[in-house]
């Protein structure tokens, strides 16, 4: 999958190098300006033709704006070694990448073997950073641990602590 | 009960199933909701048949592999 996070950063570096501003990009682009915030803040992300666009305005290529360089490092690990060894550099600290910017990269059970160990490591702070990229699935299995360890109202809202303990009826 | 609440736990089988069936009744919105957890590929598959539709597909987006949004992008790129 795609990483709204990574493409969203990208617009807004390239959009600041250019010193426009996000009204001024919404313009060129045909959107609104809480568009291209909401692109920047990962929440959202730009059509097909808004991305060839900002390609085109950017004058950059359409990798440079999808993929960032260390995903390209990481998909190169991928080719040359064994998943599992792989997961576990990433775990070991031994390659250096930032999840948040990756985990879109790991199949359901490497995330699920990352996310065991952040919550092994109390790596709170790389959780937090990746939670909105989680699954329901992962975000029920993440609070669950994280709630009998009195930590999970650090990650939810209220609304969310209510939808994903209606949920909890199911188990994973 | 809603089948949406049990889409988090069903396996790729069982919800490409559940895609096959929502698709063949023109449920479109149903299966928006359920894309997250359908492989990319089937999002791949749903992000055509939205554009033939002439439904805006911009919100499967998130769910589609790099190497397939890469391509519509190059395909938009020779248009401008």
């Amino acid at each position: 999958m795609i990483n709204p996070v990574s493409i969203g950063k990208k617009i807004a570096k390239e959009r600041e190098t250019l010193e426009l501003s996000q009204n001024e990009l919404s313009a060129l682009v045909f959107v609104t300006p809480q568009a291209i915030s909401k692109w920047e803040n990962g929440l959202s992300v730009p059509s097909v033709e808004a991305l060839a666009r900002l390609t085109k305005i950017f004058s950059i290529s359409v990798d440079e704006l999808l993929f960032d360089s260390n995903n390209k490092n990481l998909e190169k690990l991928f080719s040359e070694h064994s998943r599992e060894y792989v997961v576990d550099m990433v775990l070991t600290g031994r390659v250096d990448v930032e999840l948040v910017d990756s985990l879109h990269l790991f199949g359901n059970q490497e995330r699920l073997i990352i996310l065991r160990s952040l919550l092994e490591r109390n790596d709170y702070e790389v959780l937090r950073s990746c939670w909105h990229l989680l699954s329901i699935g992962e975000r029920i299995y993440v609070y669950n641990r994280m709630d009998s360890a009195g930590k999970g109202s650090l990650y939810l809202s209220s609304k969310e602590i209510t939808i994903l303990k209606r949920r909890n009826q199911y188990e994973l | 009960m809603s089948y949406k609440k049990a889409v988090p736990f069903l396996d790729q089988n069982t919800l490409s199933e559940v895609f096959d069936i929502l698709l063949e009744k023109e449920k479109y919105d149903e299966i928006s909701d359920i894309a997250y957890a359908l492989s990319s590929k089937k999002v791949e598959e749903l992000y055509k048949v939205y554009v033939e539709k002439g439904i805006d597909p911009t919100g499967l987006l998130p769910f589609v592999s790099g190497s397939f949004l890469r391509e519509m992008v190059l395909e938009e790129v020779n248009k401008l």
